[in-house]
C-alpha cells in the first residue's frame, strides 16, 4: 500500500453488548475506490461492524476516520454514507422516483438539480420506464436496483452493502454482483460489504475481511486467503481445508494415529502438536504402481463421481474422513478405487499448511529429505 | 399452475356458509334485532299513563333538534370526544413508539404496565379521580398550601370528565399504535436516517405516513369510547355537566320516556357513525395508490 494515508481508517474497533463482545478490536484500512468485502458466519460480527460505521450502534471503543475526520459521535443522518439494506428498506409509501430523490430532498437541493440527477441515475440502473411504479409493483431485482439508485443518488462518501444479494434469486445474483461492481467502479466509489457467502465474496472484492467471533481474522486479496490461510477458521471457511490433527515430530513427521503418519513436503522448526490443512483438490490419488512415494497411505471409505471430479472419502485414524478431489481430466473409463483399497496420497510444497497449537500458521524452514521409494 | 378461480368446488361455497352460519345468527339476534326494535320506539309517543304509545312519529327526533339544552349535550358530548382522542393520539403516540422500538428485557414490562389499568374499571377510577381532584382532594390541599386559604376544586368541571376519559382510553390507544408501529420495519428509518434526514424529518415523511392508518384506528376506537362513555362523566361531570350516554340513561330508566330515550341513542350512534365514516374515507382517499 502507498503512503498515502488511507482513505477510511478503522482503529481498534470494539462493540460490547454486556459481557460479550459483538465486534472485538476490529482494525481496517480501505483506500479510495475499493471494494473491501466483510465475511464470516453468522453472528461473527461483520453486520455490528458495518452497522458501526454507519453509526446505527454507538461503538463501546476504538475510532472511524473517514478522509481523517473522526467519526464518532456523528448521527448516521450527517455520515453522507450510502447504505443498501439486506431488505432493501424502500419506502412502501413512494414511488420509485420519490425512493431515490428522498436523500436529494432531505438535502434541500434545487427540484431542478433533483430532476436531473433522478434521470442520471435512473439510467445508470435502468430503471426509467419504472420511475412512477411503487416498489411492491417491482420484482425483488428491479427493488435491488431502486435501493443501489437510492444509495448512490446522494454521492455517498462510503457506500455501505448489508447482503445485497442474498434475497434474489440465485440466477440473478452473477448479474447483480457485476451490476453492483460496475457502478462502485464508475461512479470510484469506496464500498464496504458485508456477505456470508464466500463465492459472493470472492466474485465481488478487491480484498476480504474474514471475521469470526468478533474479531478479524485475516485480511487480503482472494488469492492470499485461498493459498496462505494464518489460521485453521480462515483454511475452513475460504474453499474448504481437510484439517488433521496431530503431532509434528522430526520437523517434518505428523503423526495422525495408530499406524498413520503424514510425511510432509518442508520441514518446521515445530515439535509437537499441530494441524496439516490440506485442499481436497491439492492432494494427489497415487494410481497403483506410480513409483512417486506415497506421503501418506488411507483406505478408501467411498468414491462419488460428481462430473468435474471424483470425490473420495478416506478413512483418518479415530473416525472422521479427508476429502479428495480427482480431476475426471484424462480419467474417463479409468477404474476407481473401490472402498477397503489402500490409497497413496501426494502433495506438493506449495499446498500443504502447518498450524501450531495456538492456531498459528508456520513458515517452513526448508524442503523435507527426500522420501524413499517403497 | 395456477388454478382457475371458477374452477372451485361446488362444496366449498357450502363450507363456508355453514362456517359463517351460526355467528350471523347470533349477530342478527344480539345486535340486529334490537337496533330494530329501538328504532321503531324512537317513533312512538310517551305517554303518561302507560308511557308508550304505539305511533309513527319523528316527534322525538325534531325535539332533540328544537331544544337548544340537548344540541348543547350534543356538542359537548362532541367536544369531549375530539379533545381526548386528540390528546390520546398526542400523548399516546411517543409512549407506543417508545415501547415498540424497545429492545430490552423490560418491553414485556412496560407493556403490562400499560395494561395494567384495564383492570381497573372505569367507575373505581373515576372514584380515585374524585379523591384527587374533590374538594379537600390531593389537589385542592396542596394548592392550599401553595397559595393560603385558595384552594382548587376540580371535580364537576370537564376538565375533570376529559382527563378521567383520556385516563381510560390511553391504553387502548397505545397498545393499538404499538402494533401498527412494530409493523413499520426499523430499517425504513434506518434508510431515512443514512439518506440524511434528520429525527424530525424522518418521522414526518416515513414513519408518520405508514403509521396513518393504525392512527385512524387508534383514533376511532378512542373516539367511539368517549362518544358513549357513562360512567366516567356521570361521576366526575356532577349534575351540571351533561353528555350524552348519562342523559339517555336518564330519560330511560328515571322519566321513563322510551321513546325519547330511543330516539337520543340513534342520535348519538348515527353521529359517532357518520364522523367515524367521514375520516375513514378522508383517510381512504389519501392513501389511493400507495
Amino acid at each position: 500500500m502507498s503512503t498515502r494515508p488511507p482513505y477510511l481508517k478503522i482503529e481498534a474497533l470494539s462493540k460490547h453488548y454486556g459481557s460479550m463482545a459483538a465486534v472485538d478490536e476490529v482494525s481496517l484500512e480501505v483506500a479510495a475506490g475499493e471494494m473491501v468485502v466483510l465475511l464470516g458466519p453468522s453472528g461473527c460480527g461483520k453486520t455490528t461492524t458495518l452497522r458501526l460505521i454507519a453509526g446505527f450502534v454507538e461503538a463501546s471503543a476504538g475510532r472511524i476516520l473517514l478522509e481523517g475526520r473522526d467519526y464518532a459521535g456523528l448521527p448516521p443522518y450527517q455520515r453522507e454514507m450510502g447504505m443498501v439494506f439486506q431488505s432493501y428498506a424502500l419506502f412502501p409509501h413512494m414511488t420509485v422516483a420519490q425512493n431515490i430523490s428522498f436523500g436529494l430532498r432531505m438535502r434541500k437541493m434545487p427540484a431542478a438539480q433533483i430532476a436531473s440527477r433522478l434521470e442520471e441515475v435512473l439510467a445508470l440502473v435502468k430503471l426509467e420506464k419504472m420511475a412512477d411504479r411503487y416498489p411492491k409493483q417491482l420484482s425483488g431485482g428491479q427493488q435491488q436496483r431502486v435501493a443501489l439508485a437510492r444509495a448512490l443518488a446522494i454521492r455517498p462518501k462510503l457506500l455501505l452493502l448489508d447482503e445485497p444479494l442474498s434475497n434474489l434469486d440465485a440466477n440473478l445474483r452473477q448479474e447483480v454482483a457485476r451490476e453492483i461492481r460496475r457502478l462502485q467502479r464508475a461512479a470510484g466509489l469506496t464500498a464496504l460489504m458485508v456477505t456470508h457467502d464466500q463465492d459472493e465474496a470472492m466474485a465481488m472484492a478487491d480484498r476480504l475481511v474474514v471475521m469470526d467471533r468478533g474479531r478479524v481474522q485475516q485480511v487480503g486479496p482472494q488469492e492470499a486467503l485461498y493459498e496462505a490461510p494464518e489460521n485453521p477458521f480462515v483454511a475452513r471457511f475460504i474453499g474448504h481445508s481437510n484439517l488433521l490433527r496431530g503431532t509434528l515430530r522430526d520437523g517434518c513427521r505428523l503423526r495422525l494415529g495408530e499406524g498413520v503418519e503424514a510425511q510432509l513436503a518442508q520441514r518446521y522448526n515445530l515439535a509437537g502438536d499441530a494441524t496439516l490443512a490440506l485442499r481436497p483438490e491439492r492432494i494427489r490419488l497415487l494410481p497403483p504402481g506410480d513409483p512417486t512415494p506415497a506421503r501418506m497411505t488411507l483406505a478408501v471409505e467411498d468414491a462419488t463421481y460428481v462430473g468435474a471430479h471424483v470425490e473420495y472419502l478416506l478413512a483418518l485414524p479415530g473416525g472422521g474422513s479427508l476429502i479428495l478431489h480427482q480431476p475426471t481430466t484424462g480419467l474417463a473409463g479409468a477404474a476407481r478405487l473401490a472402498p477397503g483399497s489402500r490409497a497413496g496420497l501426494s502433495w506438493d510444497a506449495g499446498s500443504e499448511r502447518i498450524f501450531d497449537a495456538s492456531d498459528r500458521a508456520l513458515a517452513a524452514a526448508g524442503p523435507a529429505p527426500a522420501l524413499a521409494s517403497v | 399452475m395456477a388454478r382457475q378461480p371458477s374452477r372451485r368446488r361446488s362444496g366449498e361455497g357450502l363450507t363456508a356458509g355453514l362456517l359463517v352460519g351460526p355467528a350471523t345468527a347470533i349477530v342478527l339476534l344480539s345486535l340486529v334485532a334490537p337496533l330494530a326494535l329501538l328504532a321503531r320506539y324512537s317513533l312512538n309517543q310517551y305517554d303518561r299513563m302507560t308511557f308508550m304509545k304505539e305511533a309513527f312519529t319523528a316527534e322525538n327526533y325534531l325535539r332533540f333538534v328544537a331544544d337548544p339544552f340537548y344540541a348543547g349535550v350534543l356538542w359537548t358530548t362532541l367536544s369531549i370526544a375530539l379533545v381526548t382522542t386528540a390528546l390520546c393520539l398526542v400523548i399516546g403516540f411517543p409512549i407506543a413508539y417508545g415501547i415498540a422500538r424497545m429492545q430490552s428485557r423490560w418491553k414485556s414490562t412496560a407493556v403490562l404496565l400499560v395494561i395494567l389499568p384495564l383492570f381497573i374499571g372505569s367507575t373505581v377510577r373515576a372514584l380515585g379521580w374524585i379523591g384527587l381532584l374533590g374538594r379537600g382532594g390531593l389537589v385542592d390541599s396542596m394548592s392550599g398550601l401553595v397559595v393560603p386559604g385558595g384552594g382548587v376544586t376540580l371535580l364537576y368541571t370537564s376538565f375533570a370528565v376529559a382527563i378521567g376519559i383520556l385516563s381510560i382510553n390511553l391504553p387502548y390507544m397505545i397498545l393499538t399504535l404499538q402494533g401498527v408501529i412494530e409493523s413499520i420495519d426499523a430499517r425504513l428509518e434506518e434508510a431515512a436516517d443514512s439518506l440524511g434526514a434528520t429525527p424530525g424529518r424522518r418521522f414526518w415523511h416515513v414513519v408518520l405516513p405508514l403509521a396513518l392508518p393504525g392512527l385512524a384506528t387508534g383514533g376511532i376506537l378512542v373516539f367511539i369510547l368517549a362518544m358513549n362513555a357513562y360512567a366516567t362523566p356521570f361521576l366526575l361531570g356532577g349534575a351540571r355537566f351533561q353528555m350524552m350516554a348519562p342523559m339517555l340513561y336518564r330519560e330511560y330508566a328515571v322519566n321513563n320516556n322510551w321513546p325519547f330515550a330511543a330516539a337520543i341513542a340513534f342520535i348519538l350512534m348515527l353521529t359517532t357513525l357518520s364522523l367515524t365514516a367521514a375520516s375513514t374515507l378522508l383517510l381512504q382517499r389519501r392513501y389511493q395508490g400507495a
